[in-house]
């Protein structure tokens, strides 16, 4: 009886024993960066601290893999902890966050702070729904060796009237990648450098139905959004420079939709491209259907997991150019702190975007999330020379072009994007068939009910 | 017969009071019943309140902003019934319209024929029957996230279940991508998801009948095509009606089935007015949105008012 006892007990302790080192061994590192560089606070964030009511709530954009926005969360909750505060972090698929978003603002429950693409800032800045922190963007620029160009140009747009409505903590970029080891069976050593030159290497080394050449949405997904940058290379433009009056209905669109209904016509797309889901393109290509696709990264990354022979015998280049040159427009990510929020919760969150900038933390961060770099101090971080994904984003931070380029970056802008306009227009073509002078027609109504509504 | 029971204890209650004098209650008298009524009125006021927060206030909202430019966190401007006239020349809008007809009565048919076939089977004694009627119910039961999405992966080209299964004899069949079979796929999954409430309940109805009927029809020399004709459609017909309406109500106010499996395309093939409300949403406009809304309240208007004839019948 004695020694069955001592037996229990040993394996209770053995277990607790191996329970505290397992969870020692997998939390200590994540907690250690979710904890660094917290200190005492400044005695107005102290004060904001105690005069905070309730929880402090904060929306992340989820990104893959998970174990980023765990990280983040971890980090958060460090910070809150830190000052005494309930934090309480919602993960927000970010394809949903316009509608999510929208659902708040109406009912009046934004939360605290959060983190919102350059289109829904835009869209919120110009509403009055959000707090301007030209404070703490400069803070977190001088901080980090000052906001990169194409940044800061972007969050300093006109349409914002001179003010800064978020800090940016990284920017989505598209990055093309290639089959290129079949690409190179048949003689395409590199990748291409535009779009005729994509379509000719598509043509000549895609097998339908088991392989198709241009694995790009055209469905009304924010992946399908593509076919806006695509039409600008081409010449096309949505609105005038003004940003008021659209241009849809050109010359240089219809040469855009022609090109691109040669390409669907003669079987380039897999069909299932007009209804595809946002994750319908990243599985075209890690199941072997398509030979390019456009994305920002995360399938590299889930590559490198799940397959990382496919992972290494692709390729990850920069955008083709069009006939009016290449359009590759950086897709900064903002913390925002929205106009409902305390006084209290506008310190706290400033704070918190002070916090969250921290290199030691964000080089972990952007170790797996598929984040461009946003800070010069960005520029050294390890992975964007060991990932040929994050090399990509690295030298469209430099190179690549501003938000809407060649339009005009505005709240109608970002409406027309968020309606899918382009994608819808190019399906009108493709699908129904219709003529082009007629969908550019409709796309153009549609696009100046937007701009008019906006204008007025 | 019933009716006349019924009749003769009502004539029967109401001479009791004359019989037992002593301890009947009194006639009322107009002053209570009206007291009565008020108390009445004020027990139902918490209801109707709840009614008019949840449902009348948010109904007279969408109907309003579908006469303003409203867009999402601005009060927008009255613009008359222009939301509506841009709906003559809107594409999704006449797919919609077009997809309302097509595929809420498509369904509507196939999930009638379905769901009484299998009611009809499953009313028959077999080995295992109550395990076969909760396998049938599965469709119904599960989340139609779930459901759709499985359906979705099924169905992609080329390389989702069905083509796999179909490519010894057929190139892959694009379910999703053409425009007639997106059709069809949105369809038959839709079907597939809601035939089970057809045949639980039209199972339900076959229970009530009486076997007479059908032992004196077959001393009669009824075929059972003749049974199935003359005795067991006229007892489930209302049955059947009341499941029709509100089948075609919740069709024709689907959303998952549509938005997962094609989003409304290939471009509006597959459109309905839910998804093109949505879609308006996502571009922030609440007027626009409103309208596509309140746009199908007449039709949806007019099915509710056959399900009430119809329960009023039964």
């Amino acid at each position: 009886m004695r020694h069955s006892r001592k037996i229990k007990g040993l394996g209770v302790l053995a277990a607790l024993s191996l329970l505290a080192t397992g969870c020692s061994t997998a939390g200590n590192g994540d907690d250690a960066v979710a904890a660094d560089g917290l200190g005492a606070p400044s005695a107005e964030v102290a004060q904001a601290a105690k005069d905070f009511q309730g929880t402090f709530s904060y929306w992340i954009g989820l990104t893959f893999p998970e174990s980023s926005n765990e990280l983040e969360a971890a980090r958060i909750k460090a910070w809150g902890d830190n000052l005494g505060i309930k934090t309480d972090i919602v993960k927000v698929n970010q394809n949903e966050v316009v509608q999510q978003t929208s659902g708040a603002i109406e009912a009046k429950s934004l939360p605290t702070a959060m983190t919102v693409p350059y289109d829904l800032m835009s869209t919120m800045a110009t509403a009055n729904q959000l707090t301007p922190v030209p404070e703490t963007y400069a803070a977190v620029g001088g901080a980090h060796g000052g906001w990169l160009d194409s940044i800061d140009a972007a969050t300093n747009a006109k349409s914002f009237g001179g003010k800064v409505y978020g800090v940016p903590f990284g920017f989505f970029g598209n990055v093309l990648f290639s089959r290129a080891d079949l690409l190179k069976e048949k003689g395409f050593t590199t990748p291409p450098k535009t779009w005729d030159e994509l379509l000719a290497q598509s043509k000549a080394t895609q097998d339908p139905p088991s392989t198709y050449g241009m694995g790009f949405a055209l469905s009304n997904v924010l992946d399908g959004n593509l076919t806006t940058s695509m039409m600008q290379s081409f010449g096309g433009r949505v609105a005038d420079d003004a940003g008021q009056k659209c241009t849809i209905d050109s010359p240089e669109t219809a040469n855009f939709l022609g090109w691109i209904k040669g390409a669907f016509d003669a079987g380039q797309f897999p069909p299932s491209a007009v209804t595809w889901d946002g994750a319908g393109d990243n599985n075209s290509f890690t199941s072997g259907e398509s030979l390019f696709i456009v994305n920002t990264g995360s399938v590299y990354q889930s590559m490198k997991k799940d397959d990382p022979d496919l992972a290494e015998s692709s390729a990850y280049s920069a955008l083709p150019a069009g006939p009016s040159g290449q359009v590759a427009p950086v897709d900064p990510r903002y913390r925002v702190v929205p106009s409902s929020t305390s006084e209290a919760g506008k310190i706290l969150a400033q704070d918190l975007f002070e916090t969250l900038a921290d290199d030691t933390y964000m080089a972990s961060f952007m170790e797996n999330a598929t984040y461009g770099p946003v800070l010069k101090s960005q520029l050294d971080y390890p992975v964007f020379t060991d990932s040929p994904v994050h090399a990509g984003l690295l030298e469209q931070a430099e190179k690549g072009t501003a938000p809407a380029f060649p339009d005009t970056a505005n709240a109608a802008y970002s409406d027309y994007q968020n309606a899918f306009s382009t994608p819808r227009m190019v399906q009108r073509v493709l699908v129904d068939k219709v003529a082009i002078d007629k969908a550019m027609a409709e796309a153009q109504a549609s696009c100046q009910k937007i701009y008019s509504q906006h204008a007025g | 017969m019933q009716a006349r029971t019924e009749q003769d204890a009502v004539a029967a209650g109401a001479k009791a009071p004359a019989a037992t004098a002593g301890t009947a209650r009194r006639p009322r008298k107009p002053v209570a019943a009206g007291k009565e009524a008020r108390l009445g009125l004020l027990l139902v006021i918490p209801a109707v309140a709840v009614i008019a927060i949840l449902i009348g206030y948010p109904t007279i909202s969408s109907i309003w902003y579908s006469f303003t430019d409203r867009m999402v966190g601005s009060p927008g401007r009255f613009i008359g019934i222009e939301n509506y006239t841009r709906l003559a020349t809107d594409s999704g809008f006449l797919s919609a319209a077009a997809n309302l007809v097509l595929i809420v009565g498509v369904s509507l048919l196939l999930k009638l024929v379905l769901g009484t076939v299998v009611a009809v089977v499953l009313n028959r004694p077999m080995p295992g029957r109550n395990l076969w009627r909760l396998l049938v119910m599965l469709p119904w039961a599960m989340p139609g996230f779930v459901a759709f999405m499985g359906l979705r992966l099924m169905f992609e080209s080329p390389y989702g279940a069905i083509n796999v299964a179909l490519e010894t004899f057929t190139s892959p069949v694009p379910f999703l991508s053409d425009p007639d079979w997106a059709r069809v796929s949105v369809v038959l999954a839709t079907v597939w998801r809601g035939f089970p409430f057809w045949a639980i309940s039209i199972l339900a109805a076959l229970q009530t009948i009486p076997k007479e009927l059908y032992e004196a029809a077959r001393m009669d020399g009824a075929s059972a095509w003749q049974q199935f004709v003359h005795i067991t459609v006229p007892q489930i017909r209302s049955t059947v009606a009341v499941v029709a309406v509100i089948s075609a109500i919740w069709t024709a106010n689907g959303f998952e089935n549509i938005w997962l499996m094609t989003q409304g395309g290939p471009s509006t093939t597959t459109m309905t007015f839910p998804v093109l409300s949505f879609l308006s949403l996502q571009s922030r406009q609440l007027g626009q949105a409103a309208a596509y809304a309140v746009v199908i309240l007449p039709v949806m208007a007019l099915f509710i008012m056959l399900l009430s004839r119809r329960k009023k019948e039964i």
